[in-house]
């Protein structure tokens, strides 16, 4: 399912987060959306949850506008960067609320995902005894197990072990061959570009490039997508990037 | 309306799991007992007992509702992700929480009493005025929440607004009301009272 993000704007006070973006979030592929921080990206993804209200310009899902809309976050599945889950219910209790508010059954896969991430035993542990990576895991299992259209996921291996990790790159490339639209915010840079076919950079509120990963290195005259991300970081400060990318080279040759 | 009743009953859950609620009402128990124990009539262990109800009451219920908030910022954001209207996310939690209180206070105050077999109208009274300010400290303990962010300017806000509502506005309406003593007309004082009317509502049929 296709997003559409027309002309948006954002303003918190006087400071304008989203200067007019538009771009496109295509079904069948990872689309990496990537900047600096504080460049909107989080502001981008509330935006389209409907958990911010832009200031102008309008989103699309499915062709539909979202305003003032709440049923299409149905074909959403979200994962956040730190979940928070209340303290005193169990992860079992999370599952099975999910499951009533949306009047759909969990899908099929919901137990494979259970045992995928080895949560068996942590069904019936309350949340205030889970660690971080734990309810990392938690948060994995609730945004795909009902199968959604869309999956936005926030900074998802943050706090995950390896095996973890693994298993939820399998999992993202999986829902993309099923022609699931991917919206993945990472600063792990082997994870992007292992999962990424498409790459939004945002900077200062702007896409200063929507484009896949060839043309992203093939603009920035770089080989290694680190180095051409950090030169697109540093665009506007051309002499500073060039800087790091000679050092990072030295440090890497010795 | 089952989405809203769904809701409702997991944030009921999350809220009853909460152990010090129970501490909250032992200790209405144990100062309902006290004041029960040491004789007198009814009429007067309500009055003793509404005078730390007002103060009591409205400073739990806003400063719980407040943290809780806080506390569920998370959840709140993975509610406002699913396909639901968001009145029924808040209303569903200001419920939750303003209940699960409320039935620790008259399940804690009236206990000793009922046992005692001296639950009679005044105490009622009293009940349903704990049961009122409750209901209206968490609405606006929520509602500070809403406005911060930062969560230690809402639970100094919410502990001005406790202390404004609690004192000093009670203070103010008092004070007027005795430098108009003699003016004919005080329909002017009524704009000051919709706060204190359950307090005044309750002291009267007391």
């Amino acid at each position: 399912m296709k997003i559409e993000i027309q002309n948006l704007r954002k303003k918190f006070g006087s400071r304008e987060v989203l200067k007019g973006l538009s771009l496109n979030i295509e079904p069948g592929a990872v689309s990496g959306l990537v900047g600096p921080n504080a460049c909107g990206k989080t502001t981008l993804i509330k935006c389209i949850l409907g958990l911010t209200i832009p200031t102008s310009g309008e989103i699309l899902v499915g062709g539909k506008s979202i305003h003032r809309e709440w049923d299409y976050r149905r074909k959403i599945g979200y994962m956040p960067q730190n979940p928070n889950f209340p303290p005193n219910l169990t992860f079992i209790d999370l599952l099975e609320m999910l499951e009533d508010l949306r009047n759909e059954d969990r899908s099929k896969s919901c137990e494979e995902l259970v045992d995928i991430f080895g949560l068996r035993e942590c069904l019936d542990k309350p949340f205030s005894t889970m660690s971080g990576g734990t309810k990392q895991k938690c948060a994995a299992v609730a945004a795909f197990m009902f199968d959604p259209d869309i999956l936005i996921l926030d900074e998802p291996s943050v706090g995950l072990d390896p095996v973890a990790a693994l298993k939820l790159k399998e999992l993202v490339l999986q829902s993309v061959n099923k022609g699931k639209s991917v919206l993945l915010v990472s600063h792990i840079m082997t994870e992007v570009e292992q999962l990424v076919q498409r790459m939004v950079f945002l900077l200062e509120g702007e896409a200063a490039f929507s484009g896949n990963v060839d043309q992203l290195r093939e603009q920035t005259g770089e080989d290694k997508l680190e180095n051409a991300i950090v030169k697109m970081m540093l665009s506007r400060k051309p002499e500073r990037a060039f800087e790091i990318i000679g050092h990072h080279q030295r440090m890497g040759s010795q | 309306m089952t989405q809203f009743l769904t809701l409702l009953k997991y944030e009921l859950m999350n809220v009853l799991r909460g152990k010090w609620l129970f501490l909250y009402a032992l200790m209405f128990s144990g100062i309902a007992y006290s004041i029960g124990h040491l004789g007198g009539d009814t009429m007067k262990a309500a009055l003793s007992l509404m005078n730390l109800v007002i103060l009591v009451t409205p400073i739990v219920s806003i400063l719980y509702a407040s943290i809780y908030w806080y506390n569920a910022d998370g959840f709140t954001t993975l509610l406002l992700t699913q396909p639901l209207r968001r009145w029924g996310i808040f209303v569903s939690r200001w419920i939750a929480i303003a209940l699960t209180l409320s039935l620790c206070f008259v399940a804690g105050t009236a206990l000793p009493f009922f046992i005692q077999q001296t639950l009679t109208g005044p105490l009622v009274t009293l009940l349903l005025l704990g049961t009122a300010l409750t209901f209206a400290f968490t609405s606006i303990g929520l509602l500070i929440s809403v406005l911060f962010n930062d969560r230690m300017k809402g639970i100094g806000a919410a502990f001005l607004l406790w202390f404004y509502f609690s004192i000093v506005h009670d203070g103010l309406v008092f004070s007027q009301w005795s430098f108009f003593a003699n003016t004919p007309s005080k329909t002017h004082l009524w704009s000051l009272l919709p706060p204190t009317l359950s307090t005044w509502f309750a002291s009267c049929s007391l």
